[in-house]
């Protein structure tokens, strides 16, 4: 068998029926019991579950305690087994919904495929792909049903700021496992279902594009219901080949920790199986044959030899760096609330207690030496949010610095959105979590710097501006640990 | 003279290491040709980068003083050897070798947590941080520690007043370690210890200023402490009751050490290596070994 083109959902061609097939399976998905592992219920509870939830209100009989421990809840989240994991699970529920369309009469060698919403060609492409949104649920497989009152998703379309791809320009795969800065795949971790610091690709666009659709896809505890799930999550797959296929330097970890590790799931027969991240980097042989992307070349991972070598001739200014840890530069004293209004917090800037190091550096750093090319002054920063905690769904909150006006929203101070994807999972504590809560980091220095040459820069403080985009729901509620800056 | 000396041995090893390009340094001190491996920029740039050198220098120390404790008074404290009340002097000395056990033991496993106060400290606080951490890690132990000693104390000399003392011991000397190894190979395989282990890693924001850096860095140490002692408990209490072999206490550091490190979460290897601990101490009791 060839190897599957996993394609564009918005350049199908007229005709085609990978969305039609789609559809027939997950309506016959779904009608399997939730003990079957190739049941709707049960692929989309390998990512999350949650009994009381009310999208998981008709789940039927359950799996015996021992096997949802096994298999249930099994998400990677800020961690840098996020993206292999996620390529695992897509893997074998393409391989699930292939094998439901043959047994349907539908054509073999099904593909996935991806919702590219930065296609910045298609004007259309934040909007969900019509056949998601065509209909009623009713009559639609591929809506989300909605739960009682709550409609299964709270938009069709994805902010455009939220799909941006500053991700592609990190380097590094793998963040310091501090979190600061958080790496393109995420931070060093163990078995990690929310945990730490999410990585750049997973902050953004993933988990904004969480919680833009929203409803079912705002949670990861129910996001697996929703049949665009596995679009999206086909997209943020795509993103990690394309970034590899960028080059300079660019390359997976070659860790065993990370290479070793394995993780449980179960094919379209049902058997269980076990996959170590080693076994999917090249995309073409996961589970055999493997697929390609459309429009990306599928390039073999990079051999240790290789790396050693472009390491030891190459002359990229990420090869010189001497892995000293970012330094602290600011931290609030108290944790912050966040509600429906906006909120501002204030960082006292540390001065430097020496002559050299970080601190000192980005303090002394003069205006208009900053920016791209400058000199050896020029001082990465990082903002970051800490031990975040709450309840429900909360809202996406915008981040502003030093905003001239506390109410009125400035393009030139923004550095990121805050989306809380799954922070209500990581603020738990039972067997998959540790209840620390979740972190962001947003790398800031392009902001800092522009705000140093317009003189918006106080060299003794730092304004944190977080403003909510819609107001909260009832019973949903946000804590923030700390606010820091870092600067290396 | 002796930092130049070790500079070039290690230039020498690593001729590709330039003082400009030695990977250790920030670029404004490799930018300098008269850095040395020993001068104290050197080790401030290690310790920041590994912070955890800390823990494996006192658990070091501690495994070094510890040999020689035992070295000297051929044997470490026996809880079970007096049926009176301990002279203060063995009180000192039974808080020492717990004390210097858990250094030895269990620092090893804070990489993490040590990573966690180490990032949050500004760069002056770091080193300090990390020992006021330490310092409220140990102190939780210890008093856990003492309470063991207590209630063991008591239910001990109770035990040995009713009986023979030597009879006891020869009945149950073998028997409460194998039943401790058998409980901690047990609770590898519980939910409760997973909800434990997950808690080990768990972090608490920290303020950088004055007494609130102390406190939260205590604090951090207390917690950190406690959720140890929630998940390393059986393998502890079984090491009590067996008495402090010296040769115990290595490679049951050494099992925590490895499964912290190495094992998969899912990973059952911890439970068979408790198990075959609990069997030899079952057969040694049957067959008097």
């Amino acid at each position: 068998m060839p190897t599957r083109e996993r394609k564009d959902v918005y350049q199908l061609p007229a005709g085609d029926t990978t969305l039609e097939w789609y559809a027939k399976a997950v309506a016959k998905m779904r009608t399997r019991p939730a003990t079957d592992p190739t049941s709707w219920s049960y692929q989309a509870a390998i990512h999350g579950f949650n009994k009381v939830n009310p999208y998981w209100g008709n789940v039927g009989t359950l799996p015996p305690p021992g096997q949802q421990t096994e298999y249930w809840k099994q998400c990677q989240h800020g961690s840098w087994y996020f993206l292999p994991w996620h390529r695992m699970y897509l893997a074998y529920f393409e391989q699930i919904v292939a094998k439901t369309i043959v047994d349907l009469g539908g054509p073999p060698g099904w593909s996935l495929p991806f919702w590219n919403y930065s296609d910045t060609n298609n004007p259309k492409a934040t909007h969900l792909p019509p056949a998601f949104i065509a209909g009623t649920p009713a009559t639609n497989p591929l809506q989300m049903p909605p739960a009682g009152q709550i409609p299964g998703r709270k938009n069709n379309a994805v902010h455009p700021k939220d799909v941006t791809l500053g991700a592609l320009k990190t380097l590094i795969f793998q963040g310091s496992p501090s979190g600061i800065p958080a790496g393109f795949g995420g931070p060093v971790t163990g078995f990690s279902p929310s945990g730490s610091t999410h990585g750049d690709l997973e902050s953004k666009p993933h988990d904004l594009v969480h919680v833009d659709i929203g409803g079912a896809m705002g949670n990861p505890q129910t996001a697996g219901l929703d049949p665009i799930f596995y679009l999206h999550h086909a997209n943020i797959d795509r993103l990690w080949q394309v970034w590899l296929n960028m080059g300079h330097s660019r390359h997976n970890p070659k860790d065993t920790a990370w290479l070793n590790f394995a993780f449980d799931f179960h094919d379209a027969a049902g058997t269980p199986k076990v996959l170590k991240v080693s076994e999917v980097l090249d995309t073409t042989k996961v589970l055999g044959n493997g697929y390609s992307y459309q429009g990306v070349p599928a390039s073999a991972p990079v051999t240790s030899e290789a790396m050693f070598a472009s390491k030891l001739f190459s002359t990229a200014p990420g090869d010189l760096d001497d892995g000293m840890p970012p330094e602290v530069a600011a931290a609030t004293n108290t944790s912050l609330s966040l509600d429906k209004s906006n909120s501002t917090t204030s960082l006292q800037l540390l001065s430097s207690s020496r002559k050299t190091g970080s601190l000192h550096r980005f303090n002394t750093a003069l205006p208009g030496l900053a920016g791209a090319g400058a000199s050896t002054n020029t001082a990465h920063s990082y903002l970051n949010f800490e031990n975040i905690i709450g309840k429900g769904v909360p809202p996406v909150y915008d981040i502003y610095l030093n905003l001239p006006d506390e109410n009125k929203a400035d393009e030139a101070h923004f550095v990121g959105a805050l989306p809380f994807f799954g922070v209500e999972t990581a603020s738990s504590k039972d067997s998959h979590h540790n209840g620390s809560g979740q972190h962001y980091v947003f790398d800031i220095s392009d902001v800092v710097n522009s705000l140093r040459e317009s003189n918006h820069w106080d060299p003794q403080k730092l304004q944190v501006h977080l403003q909510p985009r819609e107001t909260p729901e009832p019973g949903c509620s946000v804590e923030i640990g700390r606010i820091s800056l870092y600067v290396k | 003279m002796l930092n130049k000396f070790v500079t070039d041995i290690y230039l020498a090893w690593k001729p590709q290491w330039t003082p400009q390009r030695l990977p250790l340094l920030p670029p404004h001190v490799r930018q300098s040709s008269r850095v040395y491996l020993l001068s104290p920029e050197f080790w401030h740039c290690w310790l920041a980068r590994y912070p955890h050198t800390w823990l494996w220098l006192w658990s070091g120390l501690a495994w070094i003083v510890l040999i020689n404790r035992v070295l000297e008074r051929s044997g470490m404290p026996d809880i079970c050897s007096s049926s009176g009340l301990p002279s203060s002097q063995q009180f000192i000395n039974m808080v020492v070798d717990w004390g210097l056990m858990i250094i030895a033991m269990m620092f090893p496993l804070l990489n993490e947590q040590i990573r966690h106060v180490a990032s949050r400290m500004p760069d002056n606080m770091r080193n300090a941080a990390i020992h006021w951490f330490l310092l409220a890690y140990t102190l939780q132990w210890l008093c856990t520690g003492l309470f063991i000693y207590g209630v063991s104390f008591s239910t001990v000399s109770s035990l040995t007043a009713a009986t023979n003392k030597i009879a006891w011991q020869t009945a149950w000397g073998n028997i409460l370690p194998a039943l401790s190894f058998a409980l901690a190979a047990a609770w590898v395989c519980s939910p409760m210890r997973r909800n434990a282990q997950l808690a080990c890693s768990r972090t608490i924001p920290m303020r950088i200023q004055g007494w609130r850096a102390r406190f939260d860095s205590l604090h951090y140490g207390v917690l950190s402490g406690s959720f140890c002692i929630r998940n390393c408990w059986p393998p502890m209490l079984a090491l009590i009751l067996a008495q402090h072999g010296l040769f115990l206490m290595i490679l049951v550091a050494s099992l925590l050490t490895y499964e912290r490190y190495f094992l998969n979460y899912k990973s059952r290897a911890l439970a068979l290596a408790w198990t075959s601990m609990a069997l030899a101490f079952l057969l040694q009791s049957i067959f008097r070994i």
